[in-house]
């Protein structure tokens, strides 16, 4: 069976083998020291204590670490007692390409190291092709204590395809499955697998000591199914995030955990999220997932400290809270509301009147909201004209819009009448209201004339059409933003995923 | 709540905290300049900072560029606060990476010492537990000795080779793959 992958846009996401999440890279500073002659002749650097020393060694690429050892004898231990930080992408040559398959070179190293393996970041090898020279690769991870790993693999990529695809999709051969070792790897703090299908988990240990400190896991566009996602939920008592992007192979993700804060589910199609029982999720983030012709049902039930969500889509999502089906005619009631969101994303498409009703009756749902995203989105649906009537008909009873939203900002705005409509809904009755932002899209801000349009737009907006007292109101520009920043959805230090 | 922490930071900016150097010179700073260090940090909080706090390790060269770093880096980590606290600053987004930008040529110009002087500054930022400095300095060190020969390296830290050709051998034997 082969699988379409977006290997360059994979590839894009992570320049230099570098993952969301992981430390940056230091930039290269121009070596000044390295000009400076020695002239005292005093070695100081050898009279680093070894825990500096192993600190040095540590962010050389691994070649450069290992060959430290025949500097002196002070020199001779040191990259072996030092924890081991390997990105394989240092083992590739300087251009580079797989000339020289970095395969071998990491079994070597993953067998001569002792431990504790601090970084592993393997993103070039390949399990169909360098399998065998990877020898143990697996089971040295779990034995020696490895705490922080990446592990792309590499599938092969046919050039030819029957049907013409988009120039960035290419096919790749069948995903191949990780080895049983990775679940035996009880020191891991982060977990990020790619591109392969996660280990069995049928006859796997289960239990609290499986994974006992793991503190993130993400998969990306790899095959995981329920049962394992249940394993590791299950398994992973510290799990703090849990990121699956463009994973279309987990149907029905059902969260149950005590400890998870951040969920993201990034472009991927599941017909069912069904947050049951987290009593510590703070943040639900969803970018382009359900689809048309089935949309997927969002079911928030046991998720009370929930402040961060979004985007939510009304055409796209089915929302369930509790049990009750969100629709227009739902009146909002205690058993249908989420009391505890703060930050809420939505997006719509203004141009179709009837989701006017929609996004309104799933406004109602989240009563205490304070900062609101709307994208503007221009999907493929049929639009129905862009009225501008549309919102002096709605049904105003909203009680974020009335009581709390302070901060509005509505991302990808392009002036059409439909937008703007609801711009003055939300000035005639958001009375909290002190920012509010408007975002332009790339295509308006580049138009001098468009911006202008805009601008006299909001200022045929009466200072009497307020309805609170002060708001200041920004037009900005588009922001960089790509398909590939989820690493910022799942960071719990930025306060706004969605600024 | 958010008049209340900008009382808070005037009574922070206020407190100032007596830093004594081995050869006995007295720097006045800021109590947010000071705690960039872990170790003056548990000291403040333990409440042993009165009369100065000694720091038998540091010289004071060393200890006035160590401050000098301390300073910029709390006016930065201030800053970041404060846009974090309050959404509009997303209008500013523009001026937070100008000013991180700034930081870093700061960070560039800072390193630009003779290498006595950056291992000193290695041995206080790990003395004063200060992540931020040590990071900077000991990458500063690891980019100097990336991608040169084991000769090249030992030329340009003094550092005697004592290995027999008999153990070099060896130690190349034992990791080849590392010297291909």
């Amino acid at each position: 069976m082969a699988d379409l992958i977006d290997i360059v846009g994979i590839r894009s996401a992570f320049p230099g083998g570098h993952f969301p999440g992981q430390h940056p890279p230091a930039p290269n500073l121009s070596s000044a020291v390295a000009a400076t002659p020695a002239t005292d002749g005093v070695d100081r650097i050898s009279a680093l204590p070894d825990g500096l020393l192993f600190d040095v060694v540590s962010r050389l690429p691994v070649r450069d670490a290992a060959r430290t050892a025949v500097l002196a004898s002070r020199w001779r231990g040191l990259w072996r007692a030092a924890p081991l930080v390997l990105r394989d992408f240092d083992l590739l040559t300087p251009d580079g390409d797989r000339g020289e398959l970095p395969e071998a070179a990491v079994g070597r190293i993953l067998a001569d190291h002792p431990g504790p393996f601090r970084d592993i970041n393997l993103s070039h090898c390949s399990l169909a092709t360098g399998g065998r020279a990877l020898g143990d690769w697996a089971r040295h991870l779990a034995a020696k204590g490895v705490q922080d790993l990446i592990y792309l693999d590499n599938p092969p990529l046919y050039a030819s395809s029957s049907r013409p695809l988009p120039s960035d999709i290419v096919r790749c051969g069948p995903l191949h499955r990780l080895p049983a070792d990775i679940l035996r790897c009880a020191s891991l703090r982060r977990l990020f697998l790619a591109t392969c299908v996660f280990p069995d988990t049928t006859s796997a240990p289960r239990g609290a000591d499986v994974f006992p400190h793991l503190k993130e896991f993400s998969m990306l566009s790899g095959t995981m199914s329920e049962h394992n996602l249940e394993h590791i939920l299950a398994c992973s008592p510290e799990l703090e995030t849990l990121a699956l992007i463009i994973n279309n192979r987990t149907n029905h993700i059902r969260i149950r955990s005590q400890s998870l804060k951040c969920m993201v589910l990034w472009v991927g199609v599941a017909k069912e999220l069904a947050v049951v029982d987290a009593p510590h999720l703070e943040r639900l983030i969803l970018r382009e997932t359900g689809g048309d012709a089935r949309p997927m049902i969002l079911k928030i039930g046991g998720a009370p400290e929930l402040r961060v969500l979004g985007r939510l889509n009304p055409r796209f999502h089915t929302l369930q809270i509790g049990n009750t089906i969100i629709n227009a005619q739902t009146k909002a009631s205690p058993s249908c509301i989420v009391p505890s969101v703060k930050i809420l994303a939505l997006e719509v498409n203004f141009g179709v009147s009837k989701n006017a009703s929609k996004l309104t009756s799933f406004l109602r749902c989240f009563p205490n909201v304070e900062t609101l995203h709307i994208v503007s989105s221009r999907d493929s649906e049929a639009s129905g004209g862009h009225h501008a009537k549309v919102w002096q008909q709605v049904d105003p009873s909203i009680k974020c819009v009335k009581s709390h939203v302070n901060n509005i900002i509505i991302h990808e705005y392009q002036g059409e009448q439909s937008e703007f409509g609801f711009v003055k809904f939300i000035a005639k009755h958001a009375r909290k209201l002190q920012f509010l932002a408007l975002i332009l899209t790339e295509e308006i801000f580049a138009s001098a004339g468009e911006v202008h349009k805009v601008n006299c737009q909001l200022r045929a907006l009466a200072t009497g059409s307020w309805a609170a007292d002060e708001c200041q109101v920004f037009l900005m520009g588009p922001k960089s933003d790509n398909t590939w920043s989820f690493a910022k959805a799942s960071d719990l230090s930025v306060e706004d995923p969605f600024l | 709540m958010a008049s209340a922490g900008s009382g808070d930071e005037k009574a922070a900016a206020a407190a100032m905290i007596t830093l004594i150097s081995s050869d006995n010179e007295k720097f006045e700073v800021t109590e947010a300049t000071a705690t960039l260090s872990q170790t003056i940090r548990h000291m403040i909080e333990d409440g042993c900072t009165d009369g100065g706090v000694p720091l038998p390790n540091v010289t004071s060269k060393i200890l006035a560029r160590v401050i000098e770093y301390c300073k910029k880096h709390a006016t930065a980590a201030a800053g970041e606060e404060g846009s974090s606290s309050s959404f509009s600053d997303a209008a500013f987004l523009e001026v937070d990476r100008a000013f991180l930008e700034e930081l870093e040529e700061f960070d560039d110009a800072f390193l630009e010492v003779d290498r006595a002087t950056l291992f000193d500054l290695i041995l206080a930022a790990n003395y004063l537990d200060i992540k931020g400095l040590l990071n900077l300095t000991c990458q500063k060190v690891a980019d100097s000795v990336k991608g040169k020969t084991p000769e090249q390296i030992r030329e340009m830290y003094n550092i005697v080779n004592d290995l027999t050709p008999e153990e070099e051998a060896e130690i190349r034997r034992e990791t080849q793959w590392a010297f291909e």
